[in-house]
């Protein structure tokens, strides 16, 4: 169906076309790279570093990656690694969630003394580049015996999501008229009751959208694992793809890339209907 | 739980009475002090009875609703609901039922659900059941299966209408129950409210800015302005009897006609001097010389030799006319109300009159009523 234009608009002008170039212009600039790695992880060592687009696609950079091939090469466990990824982030978004919508509920729904520099505090954890920290959080992860361990990944990880799912979330509490708990406080629930029952399932599209942006911050994190753990995370797993000794494996690299880029990918998809409805309401118009 | 409005009550309406009430709030520092909504407030409203608040936005009267339903808290003063001190009470233990002027339909459950919400809290038995009593009642028998968000304004208000009678709480408070309906359902559900609350005897109150509906709803109405109440009385005293000027203006359509006036006593009669003549009046404290602002309602004014003005513009409602004159020696202009079909031009020279004991003063200064 045609569009509905309003009065004095056309259809087609040179104005909408060459925004409409522009667009996929930009399309193209900001996907190229993902393209190129994909075709960059089909290739034989002999191609990598060539920048053909025709050449045979092969998936042994794949299976490489997953069977003990890949550990004899870089001394990296991919699987155990993505696995302990999934472990650690999944453990800070529960963490940050389960803290985090309360401590927006409130910050959303009360206020009080110092409530503003509270979330102000909250959120300069974002703006602090983990680097400034990392050695101070290094030496006492060392003294108080959490370095590699998954509660001490866990801990430092939830640094980076809580304030995501803390913002997020009391935007969405703001919105939400305060007029539907206190009906269900005069109907006869508890404060606690009112908040599970009435303003927690309203949110949920909220939720969904800060659990995922925390997952994929949290998963995308590198600088933490590299430094807090020996047992390492995607990011710092792919990286030892790149090989040493003379030898770089990009096309392994990429492999290990595009598997590791699955699961916040698979999981942005499960979630997808919450997420547009959570973008679109609330969550960046506050 | 004894100290329980809930327990109280022996499904009878309660007394509700407010003393000496009032509500800061907080804004800056705690030495600055902060924006004081409701001052002293006192009201006593007999069990049964219908009250609304009436006033301009920002008077205090949703607050003052609040405050009895335990949403906000209570600076000072106390509240007695049934003869049960309530300020300490959260608002489950108040038992009173609230008609949100937003509605507050809980958007994932159906009209039905959203009925039934408060009753499950309060383990009824027979929740559903009496959902479709009322829901029958009140003619909404088709939409109770609708959510929310597929009602229209005028629906969603009813419901929330509904949801706050369901419980039939002793004590009803409803906000603006009427401020989003059309004309025509706001007639019907007005005499429906009337009805339920006659049969059910909650004690009401209603906050509304609609002066119409406040004088055809209320045994008494309370009129608020800057967190006080101007004056507690039925309609009629309210109308007839306005305490100062500002009751006067507030309420009445067309508003009172407000002129400048000079007292003259003379003899037995008290006169008053305004601009375009002379009118008679039977207050009788009045003062020789004193300057007053003198209050005549079109409704009781009627055109005869008094006060002269020119005819700006004459406007037939069928039902009555309604002639604006520019009266003369002033800037101000009156609303005579006439019988329907008045053979008046704009341009005509005319006059009007008043009855003597329909003539208000009020002192200038501070707007109270001279009587």
């Amino acid at each position: 169906m045609a569009k509905e234009l309003m009065p004095g608009q056309k259809r087609v002008t040179t104005g909408g076309i060459l925004g409409d170039l522009a667009l996929v212009g930009w399309f193209a600039f900001s996907l190229f790279p993902v393209l190129w790695m994909f075709l960059l992880a089909l290739k034989t060592p002999a191609e990598q570093t060539t920048t053909f687009f025709q050449f045979s696609p092969t998936l042994d950079n794949f299976i490489t990656v997953l069977t003990d091939r890949g550990r004899t090469l870089t001394g990296v466990d991919f699987k155990s690694a993505i696995l302990l990824s999934v472990l650690n982030c999944a453990g800070a978004v529960l963490v940050s969630l389960v803290i985090g919508i309360p401590a927006a509920y409130a910050a959303g729904r009360f206020k009080f003394k110092g409530s503003d520099s509270l979330m102000f505090n909250i959120l300069s954890f974002r703006f602090a580049p983990e680097l400034m920290v990392i050695i101070p959080v290094f030496v006492i992860f060392n003294r108080i015996g959490l370095f590699d361990t998954p509660v001490g990944m866990i801990w430092v990880l939830q640094l980076v999501t809580m304030p995501l799912v803390v913002w997020i979330l009391r935007s969405y509490f703001q919105d939400m008229p305060e007029e539907l708990e206190q009906a269900a406080l005069l109907d006869g629930y508890t404060r606690k009751r009112a908040f599970l029952m009435v303003a927690l399932p309203l949110v949920r599209p909220g939720i969904a959208a800060s659990a995922l942006l925390s997952f994929i911050f949290a998963w995308n994190n590198y600088m933490f694992p590299l430094i807090l753990t020996n047992a390492g995370s995607i990011t710092v797993t792919i990286t030892k793809f790149l090989g040493g000794g003379g030898q770089a494996y990009y096309n392994l690299t990429a492999a290990a890339g595009v598997l590791g880029a699955l699961p916040p990918f698979i999981l942005a998809l499960t979630i997808q209907r919450y997420l547009v409805q959570g973008l679109s309401f609330g969550a960046v118009k506050g | 739980m004894s100290n329980t409005v809930l327990t109280e009550r022996k499904e009878a309406a309660l007394p509700l009475s407010l003393s000496k009430v009032q509500k800061i709030y907080r804004t800056g520092p705690r030495k600055k002090g902060g924006v004081e909504a409701v001052k002293s407030m006192d009201l006593d409203i007999r069990p049964g009875e219908l009250i609304t608040l009436l006033g301009p936005s920002g008077c205090g009267k949703t607050t003052t609703l609040r405050m009895i339903a335990g949403l906000e808290t209570i600076t000072s003063g106390e509240i007695l609901i049934g003869g049960v001190r309530v300020n300490d009470l959260p608002p489950a233990k108040r038992n009173v039922g609230v008609g949100f002027e937003s509605y507050a339909l809980y958007p994932p459950l159906s009209v039905r659900e959203n009925l039934a919400y408060g009753l499950k809290a309060r383990k009824v038995n027979d929740a559903m059941q009496q959902v479709d009593e009322l829901a029958r009642r009140l003619d909404m028998t088709d939409m109770l299966e609708e959510r929310p968000a597929a009602l229209s304004s005028g629906q969603k208000q009813r419901v929330s209408l509904a949801r706050a009678l369901i419980r039939k709480p002793p004590v009803l408070l409803l906000d603006e129950p009427l401020g989003h309906l059309d004309a025509a359902q706001r007639q019907r559900v007005r005499r429906e409210l009337k009805l339920l609350q006659r049969e059910f005897g909650y004690t009401t109150i209603v906050v509304t800015h609609d002066q119409s509906e406040a004088m055809t709803l209320s045994d008494r109405m309370a009129v608020m302005d800057a967190g006080i109440i101007q004056q507690f009385g039925t309609p009629d005293e309210i109308f007839d009897d306005p305490a100062n000027l500002f009751v006067a203006d507030f309420v009445g359509e067309p508003a009172i006609n407000l002129l400048d006036g000079t007292v003259v006593r003379d003899g037995d009669k008290v006169l008053v001097n305004v601009a375009g003549g002379v009118l008679e009046t039977s207050v009788i404290s009045a003062k020789d010389g004193q300057k007053v602002t003198v209050g005549v309602r079109p409704q009781d004014a009627f055109l005869a030799p008094g006060v002269k003005g020119t005819v700006f513009v004459y406007e037939d409602l069928m039902e009555y006319g309604l002639v604006r004159l520019d009266v003369h020696g002033t800037d101000k202009r009156v609303v005579v109300q006439t019988v329907a079909g008045a053979k008046l031009r704009s341009g005509d020279i005319s006059e009007f009159n008043v009855s003597s004991h329909r003539v208000y003063l009020f002192d200038p200064e501070d707007g109270a009523r001279i009587r």
